[in-house]
């Protein structure tokens, strides 16, 4: 014998079916913008960057997820270099008081006269951002900050986007989530 | 004037243009390889899918959990391994509660990117609360698995008292809507008092938060949850047009009230014994149809006066304000701004609009806010045809003590002989 539905049913399905019409409707509307694969992915444009040191202070991660990426191919590999040499220093070399970086991140090794090659230790890099400021300033401004995704915690809104002072920090795709620096033509 | 001039120089100075280089490319003699750039790839694609799955595994296996099998024990279960994996292995982010946000700003912002993963996990909780009630609290969500496991007292809180608190949840989520459509913040995720446990991390501006949070979560039962969380209100208003209802025993119900005393969230309600007052409750009705146009009134007009304290949660708003108060000291901002190269024109712009907006959200957001108290005030007064005790699906957080408590369904439960089967 089947039950007869009574009113506050009916009007239950009513409502049941009026709240799932809302959310598919709702949902083709954004179905049909720009849609992407799964993610928060953030990146900070390289050219906006200041440098201001908010990356390594704002990242709800410590260490922060932001470190120093070097673009070997604008770099003039040249012995002094001011991203890793402090303005005042005794001499160009490896010694840990000529170092700008305070951790002792970049490292200098000796390619051929008069080249050297300077590579970021990530494991070091705490994103403070000063030897990239001397970069920028003196150099050719190849070493850069930037978000290394393995270590983001992809939040929904980024904490260091919201403080850094030029708004550098964007979303990007899945399909496309680096920002890095490349020679330009 | 002349120190901005001078600064903007500078900042010009130093950023390079992109045609020259200060320093030529190195011409090797020898085969030099230039070292690769090869920043490790997100995480593999699947991993937000994962947690989709999971997230409606936990759902299903609670749903029968709750009124197939009427376990507490393991209700209890899965609520501890979604904290692991939803909380601590997934850090908590992003949760069907922060979801909201991206979610309504892309109705308003079509630029934004949203991932259908994020899409999902914002509506299959709601579609489940649907048909199923607020099983996504119960035992699947890690901020209440938290506040779950924290839970020792069961004390009862009196009706003004709760009442009162209960505005919470839609005015938050009305705050949080018009934050994150203009794009200002995602105010949810910023005042999570338990993420950053999650994620390990306790040197935060905000870890006050969490301390007071998870005192208050030994004190009151799942006090985030039931007034708080913007996403819990949108699940009770949706659940109460679900098909399944909580019941501590499906049959032979002996209107003892044991259910009623156990439920830590005031959820169970009585059983209609008296005559439904129809004339004192249209008295209310008109009482309440009189004042609603006057609280409406007044709501605007708050509003209106408030609106501009909340304005400089919207970084446009507040550079924009900094950069026209002359007593504003000099900060990393304005230096930034002046060497960026957005005009003062289109900042004017961009902050005015922004403005307008969040005036607009929150003047609108007030009356929407007064409807849906007078609208629940109005509720209140039907008539609820209710002949046994059962639980409020609104209210109800399926957390299966009621099963536990009552005389019958452990009868039903051990297979313990019924009384009248004893005496023949």
């Amino acid at each position: 014998m089947k039950k007869k539905l009574s009113r506050k049913d009916f009007l239950k399905l009513i409502g049941g079916g009026g709240v799932t019409a809302v959310l598919a409707a709702g949902s083709t509307a954004l179905l049909g913008r720009s849609f992407r694969k799964s993610g928060d992915y953030w990146q900070i444009d390289p050219d906006k960057c200041i440098q201001c040191d908010r990356c390594r202070t704002e990242c709800v991660l410590t260490p922060s997820a932001v470190k120093c990426i070097h673009a070997y191919v604008i770099c003039g590999y040249c012995d002094l270099c001011s991203g890793y040499l402090k303005q005042v220093h005794l001499e160009r070399s490896t010694a840990a008081e000529n170092q700008l970086c305070p951790t002792g991140a970049l490292t200098r090794t000796f390619i051929e006269d008069p080249y050297y090659q300077y590579t970021v230790n990530e494991d070091l890099c705490i994103a403070c951002g000063r030897c990239i400021k001397a970069c920028q300033a003196f150099g050719n401004g190849s070493l850069f900050l930037q978000i290394k995704q393995d270590l983001c915690v992809h939040c929904n809104y980024c904490r260091i986007a919201k403080n850094c002072p030029s708004g550098a920090i964007k979303k990007v795709s899945s399909e496309n989530p680096y920002m890095l620096k490349d020679r330009s033509l | 004037m002349i120190l901005l001039f001078a600064i903007n120089l500078f900042m010009c100075s130093s950023s390079l243009s992109s045609q020259e280089y200060r320093f030529p490319q190195p011409e090797f003699s020898e085969n030099y390889q230039y070292p690769e750039l090869n920043p490790v790839n997100p995480e593999t694609w699947f991993v937000p899918w994962m947690d989709l799955i999971f997230l409606v595994a936990a759902l299903v296996i609670s749903f029968f959990l709750l009124y197939k099998f009427r376990s507490r024990t393991g209700l209890f279960i899965v609520s501890v391994l979604s904290l692991v994996y939803l909380g601590f292995i997934r850090k908590g982010c992003v949760c069907p509660v922060g979801s909201t946000q991206p979610v309504l700003q892309s109705l308003f912002d079509s630029s934004l990117i949203l991932p259908v993963t994020t899409l999902l996990v914002f509506l299959i909780p709601l579609i489940t609360a649907l048909f199923w009630g607020r099983i996504f609290c119960g035992s699947v969500c890690p901020l209440g698995a938290l506040q779950e496991l924290l839970a020792k007292f069961n004390g009862a809180m009196p009706k003004p008292v709760s009442s009162v608190l209960k505005v919470i949840p839609p005015a938050y989520l009305i705050l949080a809507g018009v934050s994150a459509l203009t794009g200002s913040d995602y105010l949810i995720c910023r005042f999570d008092p338990f993420v950053r446990l999650f994620r390990l991390n306790l040197n935060s501006v905000q870890l006050p938060l969490t301390v007071v949070f998870l005192i208050l979560s030994v004190v009151i039962y799942r006090p985030y949850c039931r007034f708080i969380c913007p996403y819990g209100w949108l699940l009770a208003m949706v659940s109460r047009l679900s098909l399944f209802k909580v019941r501590a025993v499906e049959h032979n119900c002996i209107n003892c009230g044991l259910c009623e005393s156990s439920c830590p969230a005031d959820a169970v309600t009585k059983p209609e014994t008296k005559d439904y007052p129809a004339k004192e409750n249209r008295k209310k009705l008109r009482l309440i149809l009189v004042i609603l146009p006057f609280t409406l009134l007044l709501a605007a007009f708050s509003a209106y006066t408030a609106a501009p304290l909340l304005f400089p949660v919207n970084r446009d708003i507040s550079m924009y304000r900094a950069l026209t108060n002359p007593l504003e000291e000099n900060s990393l901002e304005r230096d930034a701004f002046w060497g960026g190269d957005i005009s003062f024109e289109e900042l004017e712009i961009s902050a005015l609009k922004a403005e307008a907006m969040w005036m607009k959200g929150i003047i609108i957001g007030s009356l929407i806010l007064v409807l849906i108290i007078f609208g629940e005030m109005v509720l209140s007064l039907r008539n609820r045809k209710q002949n046994r005790y059962e639980a409020d699906p609104a209210e109800c957080l399926n957390c299966g003590r009621c099963y536990q408590a009552c005389p019958k369904e452990r009868v039903r439960k051990e297979g313990l002989p019924l009384k009248e089967e004893l005496e023949s």
